[in-house]
């Protein structure tokens, strides 16, 4: 029930985060709507309202669909079957936000058009003119119209998309590094721990793992930081003729996501701290990483909401109305996905969305998004698929040449009898700690630690007792037991008397 | 100064971005002292090759309306005054416009109309873009963009 709990708190903030991205493009932002370049009075036309509030009646509706679905997928009583569900589950969130988007994108766009074949109507001293900048009233000129906008709108809107305008001003500015020192203290002051742990501790739990685990979440803080100096460099969004308005908006961005990278750095580093606290206190070892892993996540998702908010708040202070020249709507795929041959820019700013993506267009491009979906999906997928086989799969547990043989999906334990020191057998399993492994509602697999600290092999059906303890020569502790009470015994029953054959116990034996 | 490039357009790109430039000058837009961008800075924001930008750069460095040096990057400095061989080349270039407007049907006096409004409006600009570099920002409606 613990871990349906707190795949909860992981997984369902992932919902609302998808759902708020997207939700929030129904909003107008600088001059763009859903993906597209609004047109002058689009904002006004009915067909503009119909199509947004349409979007936003569907985000509603997959939001509600996806928390749905969550709780169905906690209704499995089996934990690995409900983890694996709920791992589909998050596919479908990543991927489900969009499909309105896409929808209400292309009818924009389709908007758009019709905008565009009035005005070469008009121009040509054509037939009637748009009402209410929505369709046509008769088809016949609706088709004549189309047919004329569409010759000359694909050259108008070739033209268009070839068309790039570039701030020259900002581009000789030199963009101010608000944060960076800050930034990179606190960068720095994540390797503190990396240094003073092989000095303060002799004998640590973990032993290299500790040091490797500190260093690579020290060099995550300055990953951050290199991201920071990426978002620094970005191109200045051109949302006006005047120049120091595009600046004024590009110094309002710089300075929103130099201060949001800056506290990541900072949280990064706090949640080190804490990790490395945790990693002396194997017991709480798990509850503190996952509280402290919960709770930067939602501090980074609330600073990201307000980061974006800030930033589309000078987008909508600044941004010039009556600016609608950018028109590269031919090159964002659904207004999410950059396809631009002529644009040398391996990243650029997303139009939807936080952040930046991949210019498709390039090699480079279509092998990082190839790479990213991929393993995202895949990584998922695998876990889903893992977690049931290694509930499902039986457990053996045999006496066979000489060994005590002790396999289950992926994992075999092979200990030879003559290095039995003493066995027991257990009714109840003794209170653990997994160190790495697996430790579900009914299996127990990998490496532990019991009460005393000491490490330990484990390999149990945790609702099937008993269990047989096993203590090597060498001091390593093993728990095993088989898929029934049955082939348990006969196990046990197995090395006692392989051990009496081979020569008997030593003293202080258990049996 | 924004700068418009047309990648559908038969003018090489770097042609554009001189042309724009020259305009610019032309109009006071850019003036005399005024940094341009470094061919990196200038080539990232335009999304083209650097090698595109910096053959651009040095066609206007070569025709004299910038300067460059390693310390302060590229800097506007126009002198106002043409050598003979641009000279020479100008006047090659309106032999082949008179005769283009002349075959099309432009009469004479509609020629000299359309290039003296073009001056007319050259000077003008450079009279607005001063104004404004007084800080007439106010009265267009915008709100001093001060530290925020």
């Amino acid at each position: 029930m613990s871990v349906k709990i707190i795949m909860a708190f992981c997984f369902v903030p992932i919902v609302f985060l998808m759902f708020g991205i997207l939700y929030f493009e129904g909003k107008r932002k600088g001059n763009i709507l859903l993906g597209v370049t609004l047109w002058p009075g689009a904002e006004q036309e009915k067909r503009v309202q119909e199509i947004r509030g349409t979007y936003k009646h569907a985000m509603w509706f997959w939001l509600a669909v996806c928390l749905g679905l969550f709780a169905a997928s906690c209704l499995p009583r089996n934990t690995s079957i409900s983890v694996s569900l709920q791992l589909l589950w998050l596919i479908l969130v990543m991927v489900i936000f969009f499909v309105p988007h896409f929808s209400a994108n292309r009818k924009l766009k389709e908007a758009k058009w019709e905008w565009l074949a009035s005005r070469v109507d008009e121009a040509a001293g054509g037939s009637r003119p748009m009402e209410d900048g929505g369709r046509r009233t008769e088809e016949a000129d609706e088709t004549v119209g189309r047919m004329e906008a569409e010759g000359r709108y694909a050259s108008e809107t070739a033209e268009a998309a070839n068309r790039r305008h570039v701030d020259v001003t900002a581009a000789a500015q030199t963009p101010p590094r608000p944060f960076w020192k800050a930034g990179f203290a606190g960068a720095l002051l994540g390797f503190v721990p990396v240094l003073l742990e092989p000095f303060l501790v002799r004998d640590s739990f973990y032993g290299w793992w500790t040091e490797l685990t500190l260093l690579s979440l020290a060099s995550g803080g300055l990953a951050l930081l290199w991201i920071m100096w990426h978002f620094w460099r970005m191109r200045t969004d051109v949302v006006s003729w005047r120049s120091e308005v595009n600046q004024q908006v590009a110094r309002v961005r710089q300075y929103q996501w130099g201060r949001f990278w800056c506290l990541a750095v900072w949280e990064s580093t706090v949640f080190l701290f804490i990790l490395w606290y945790g990693m002396h206190r194997p017991h709480q070892l798990f509850g503190i990483t996952i509280a402290g892993t919960f709770v930067v996540t939602v501090l980074l998702l609330i600073q990201m909401i307000f980061t974006e908010r800030n930033i589309r708040k000078a987008y909508e202070a600044y941004a010039d109305k009556t600016y609608w020249e950018e028109a590269e709507d031919e090159h964002w795929l659904g207004g999410i996905f950059y396809y631009n041959e002529k644009d040398t820019r391996f990243m650029v700013n997303k139009r939807v969305g936080v952040g930046t993506t991949v210019n498709l267009a390039k090699t480079s491009g279509k092998v990082f998004m190839g790479v990213a979906c991929a393993l995202t999906a895949g990584l998922l997928l695998w876990a889903a698929i893992l977690l049931p086989a290694y509930d499902f799969v039986p457990i053996s547990l045999e006496v066979a040449d000489g060994q005590v043989i002790s396999r289950q999906f992926g994992q075999e334990y092979a200990v030879p009898v003559e290095e039995i020191e003493a066995v027991e057998l257990l009714t109840e399993l003794p209170s653990m700690s997994k160190r790495v492994g697996s430790a579900t509602d009914t299996l127990y697999k990998g490496s532990f630690l019991d009460q005393d600290y000491r490490s330990c092999k484990v390999c149990v059906r945790v609702e099937k007792p008993p269990f047989v303890k096993i203590i090597t020569k060498d001091g390593m502790v093993f728990y095993l037991n088989g898929e029934n009470e049955e082939e348990t015994r006969a196990a046990y029953e197995k090395i006692l008397d392989r051990r009496e054959s081979a020569g008997g116990w030593g003293d202080g034996f258990i049996r | 100064m924004i700068l418009t490039l047309n990648f559908s357009s038969e003018i090489p790109i770097y042609q554009q971005i001189r042309n724009s430039f020259v305009l610019a000058i032309a109009e006071g837009v850019l003036v005399n002292g005024e940094r341009l961008p470094t061919v990196r800075a200038l080539a990232q924001e335009a999304g083209v090759n650097a090698m595109t930008v910096n053959k651009a750069y040095q066609l206007l460095k070569q025709e004299g309306y910038i300067v460059t040096d390693r310390r302060n990057g590229a800097v506007v400095q126009c002198e106002g005054k043409l050598n003979e061989a641009a000279w020479e080349e100008m006047l090659g270039t309106i032999r082949l416009l008179v005769a283009e407007a002349r075959l099309g049907g432009v009469t004479r006096q509609e020629l000299v109309a359309e290039v003296e409004q073009q001056y007319q409006r050259l000077s003008s600009s450079k009279a607005e873009e001063a104004a404004r570099s007084m800080g007439a920002e106010a009265a267009i409606g915008c709100e001093p963009l001060a530290e925020r």
